[in-house]
């Protein structure tokens, strides 16, 4: 039985040889309670509740990983589609270095520390990079630089359109829907009635037509800049990437995985008109064609349909940037500028598939950066659907359509797995008018002049929460410092413009791979290049932006307190309340 | 050039302001304003044409030694016509009367006209030319016409000639061609997309400017559409000029009454008018802070005088 002995030291000269006293093993003081402690009664329960059974295999594990950062990027704790915008792009680059402003380098005495405002509590921005399926060494792994471009929209390409709906993950009717401009029919065919005399002259007179000045409440965009980039999965792995996972014995399994890769889009309407409430849906998301579509598959690389790889930012535009107010696309106005060069290198047999093959990347890209616009994104999946208007059109002849956006998500396996389709309803061609001749216009066609005023008039439907996944509207309102928001604006606009860097891409130079990669016969060289092993080696596919030198603070103009800060103090990004 | 040597080519008279026509409408309709909702539209419309439309580009160098415009960035959103297509539509809903007039966008008109004894050739492109099938009234009678044309003198750049700036050329193209080729419409307003990002002018040489571009529109559909020979016109052809950079809108209303440039001076001179007043800004600055775009000193005056022209004719 063990006593407690801890008050009563034992005089050393009691002590024989061989015989240690109990009191100088136990220790000293022991606690007078058992030593192990109950739990708080709530956290037991009738039946034992296990945790899930994970399943530990390599690609699990990178699953795991890649979902929990697309959880944080739903940006409930990024505070605003900016910071995620910012976020998801400014992750990787080459490094914004000092003196490399473009020349433009401000003037410090606006940028100097102020005293740190007392932590609030923030929430957190994460800053970790998406790493594809393989980012090990594959020179153009680089997930946001490395971007698979499509042709740009006013180019469409021979038999690239079942890619491109397999890209979009759209089902392509060839009708518009029933019965979704009945409400406003008759207020069209009204319209219509009393324009008519004025578009007679308008097209006499060989103008674009100007049927957006009829429109109350709309914001008219000439020519809006509409980027999209989102990131498509179940591609064939090409050479370079079989090869790289033959070389390394956790992925040699995998080799003939399906790969994924960014896709940046693009449109060019002549004309955007946007209101503020968007279109509702024609059929719902879950039912009938947005759940059963059809959509074509794809076995080859997107580079056998002219995409081509290109080292860029990738960019969401929606043809303004972020503010509050008029911001849903309501009717896009394309031209069919494309049909001259089209013809001129496939012949003129092939443009109705070119029309398809435009409208399918035109109108996904719309919708796509308008999602991403309120939360959405490339990983982060639509909560309800969204619909577009847009007319393809050369003043004569006239295409209309619709586009339901009902994922926007398809990254991994979901291009081929996926509950969900987009859908693009694309009209015959309808002319609008004969010709023109001394005595006027010849055949107006009324019922299209009706049915293009039915698109202006279609009226949208409030949205209680149209961003379900943005806690804050605006990056303003962010609680983080004014100078950190000022700096991130001008960073985020800076990059989106996709402005020529000053530093070159890193080459590995044919030299080199002969001499030090392939056959390493320079035993002198001191190995100081990006692709050879040292103290400072660093990937360049994986440097980040924000790792760069800060600007320089001429004494001058340092702080009386702070004569001693050579450098303007960089925040830190992912506490935006320390400084590094 | 500045408006006094375009007054000389032109063969014109200046006057301080605008019509009275005109002011009178912009003072009605400013009074008349309570809805502040039209302004909001109008500040709306300016926010997205100058900070929000993403629209970038790199702007031409521009070595601007007097101004000393250095340090400014290249890569920026310059304003296109945007804000003025919104103004349009604005101006449409708001007056009402526009419905049946026709715009044309980035129009061009090339005239040839003799001045005294040398042949002078304008091109000027319109950034928007608005037509109606009305024609704009007269805004002075013949009988005022005639006695400021004897009353008042032309300015003088004596020892400079007016064409001092102008290049001759041996070879040129004849051709001539006015924007809206259609016998039904009438100029309207003309708008001038100035647009640069650094002015390099004064105000007078803008000034000179307006009155070039709506001389030349206005003499061109006088010679090549109304087929007019080179004289007094029986009924004077009135044109509205808005020139516009950034936030600086300068507007002005000219009445062409004659196409005899150079009248010797036996006979009696009759000359052509243009009223204009000084340019007015539309605010003071449009600029991002911290991610949200701020409009600070808007000038409303700047929209009621555009109304005030646009509800003319």
């Amino acid at each position: 039985m063990h006593t407690h002995r801890q008050d009563r030291a034992v005089p050393l000269k009691s002590i024989r040889f061989g015989l240690v006293p109990q009191a100088l093993l136990a220790p000293l003081h022991l606690p007078s309670a058992p030593l192990h402690q109950d739990a708080p009664q709530d956290e037991y329960s009738a039946a034992p509740q296990y945790p899930p059974i994970l399943d530990t295999s390599p690609v699990s594990k990178r699953r795991r990983k890649q979902e929990e950062w697309h959880q944080k990027s739903k940006v409930e704790l990024m505070g605003s589609m900016w910071v995620f915008l910012g976020h998801s792009t400014v992750q990787k680059g080459f490094g914004i270095r000092r003196g490399s402003n473009s020349g433009h380098r401000e003037r410090q005495s606006e940028m100097l520390t102020t005293p740190l405002p007392p932590p609030q509590r923030v929430t957190t921005c994460h800053q970790t990079p998406h790493r594809g399926a393989e980012d090990d060494g594959a020179q153009h792994a680089s997930l946001l630089r490395a971007l698979v471009l499509p042709p740009p929209d006013d180019r469409p390409t021979l038999l690239g359109t079942p890619f491109a709906q397999f890209a979009t993950r759209t089902h392509l009717q060839r009708e518009l829907p029933e019965g979704y401009y009945g409400e406003v029919w008759q207020e069209a065919e009204a319209a219509a009635d009393r324009v008519a005399g004025q578009v007679e002259q308008l097209i006499s007179l060989n103008y674009n037509t100007q049927l957006s000045r009829c429109v109350v409440g709309g914001v008219v965009d000439l020519k809006p800049r509409i980027e999209a980039y989102w990131i498509l999965g179940s591609l064939p792995p090409d050479n370079l990437l079989k090869k790289t996972r033959r070389g390394l014995p956790w992925t040699k399994l995998m080799e003939d995985d399906p790969m994924e890769r960014p896709i940046q889009g693009y449109s060019t309407p002549t004309l955007g008109l946007r209101v503020c409430e968007g279109l509702p849906e024609v059929v719902g998301r879950g039912e009938g064609l947005a759940a059963a579509g059809e959509v074509p598959g794809n076995d080859l690389d997107p580079r056998s349909f002219m995409f081509k790889f290109k080292h860029r930012h990738a960019t969401t535009v929606t043809g303004s940037w972020p503010s509050e107010g008029k911001q849903y696309g309501h009717l896009f106005l394309h031209t069919l500028d494309h049909e001259g060069r089209h013809a001129d290198f496939y012949g003129s047999h092939n443009l109705p598939d070119a029309l398809v093959h435009k409208a399918v990347v035109a109108c996904f890209t719309q919708a796509h950066a308008h999602a991403s616009y309120l939360g959405f994104g490339p990983v982060t999946e639509l909560t309800y659907p969204l619909v577009q208007q847009s007319a393809f059109t050369d003043g004569r002849r006239w295409n209309t359509a619709i586009y339901q956006l009902n994922t926007c998500a398809l990254h991994s396996e979901k291009p081929v797995d996926n509950p969900h389709n987009n859908i693009l309803w694309l009209s015959e061609e309808e002319e609008l008018f004969e010709g023109v001749d001394g005595d006027g216009v010849k055949g107006l066609n009324t019922s299209l002049l009706t049915s293009l005023l039915a698109m202006y008039l279609k009226k949208g439907i409030p949205n209680p929460d149209p961003t379900p996944y943005l806690a804050l509207k605006h990056v303003a309102n962010h609680p983080a410092p004014f100078e950190y928001r000022e700096d991130f604006h001008k960073a985020y606009l800076r990059l989106s413009s996709n402005r020529p860097k000053h530093r070159l891409k890193p080459e590995l130079y044919l030299w080199e791979k002969i001499y030090k990669v392939d056959f390493k016969t320079r035993p002198y060289d001191a190995p100081r290049r990006f692709f050879e092993p040292h103290y400072a080696q660093k990937d360049p596919g994986q440097e980040r932006l924000d790792e760069h030198h800060t600007p320089y603070i001429p004494k001058s103009l340092r702080l009386e307190s702070e004569k001693k800060v050579r450098y303007k103090p960089r925040i830190n990004t992912e506490h935006l309340y320390k400084y590094d | 050039m500045g408006l006094c040597q375009a007054q000389l080519i032109t063969n014109t008279l200046t006057r301080p302001a605008l019509p009275q026509a005109v002011t009178d409408h912009a003072a009605a309709a400013a009074a008349a304003n309570t809805s502040p909702d039209l302004d909001e539209r109008v500040k709306e419309a300016i926010l997205h044409a100058h900070l929000l439309d993403s629209y970038q580009r790199r702007l031409p160098r521009v070595l601007d030694v007097v101004n000393n415009q250095a340090g400014s960035s290249r890569w920026t959103t310059a304003s296109r016509k945007t804000l003025n297509y919104q103004l349009l539509l604005l101006l449409d809903q708001v007056e009402g009367c526009g419905l049946e007039r026709q715009l044309v966008e980035d129009s061009s008109t090339t005239l040839m006209l003799p001045h005294g004894n040398r042949l002078m050739q304008m091109r000027h492109d319109a950034g928007y030319l608005l037509s109606s099938p009305d024609p704009l009234p007269p805004m002075a009678t013949q009988g005022e016409v005639l006695a400021a044309s004897e009353g008042e003198d032309m300015p003088d750049l004596y020892p400079l000639s007016p064409f001092s700036n102008c290049r001759a050329r041996d070879t040129y193209p004849t051709e001539e061609c006015y924007a809206v080729d259609s016998p039904h419409l009438y100029p309207h307003t003309i708008f001038m997309h100035h647009n640069q990002p650094r002015m390099p002018h004064t105000e007078d040489v803008f000034k000179g400017m307006s009155l070039l571009y709506a001389f030349s529109h206005a003499a061109a559909y006088a010679k090549l559409v109304q087929k007019h020979s080179l004289g007094d016109l029986d009924k004077p052809i009135t044109v509205q000029v808005v020139h516009i950079n950034g936030p600086q809108y300068h507007l002005g209303v000219f009445q062409l009454n004659t196409l005899n440039l150079a009248p010797s001076a036996a006979d009696k001179p009759v000359r052509n008018l243009f009223w204009t007043q000084e340019w007015e800004t539309l605010f003071d600055s449009c600029k991002f802070k911290a991610g949200r775009g701020v409009l600070e000193g808007y000038n409303p005056k700047v929209f009621s005088l555009l109304r005030g022209l646009h509800a003319q004719g």
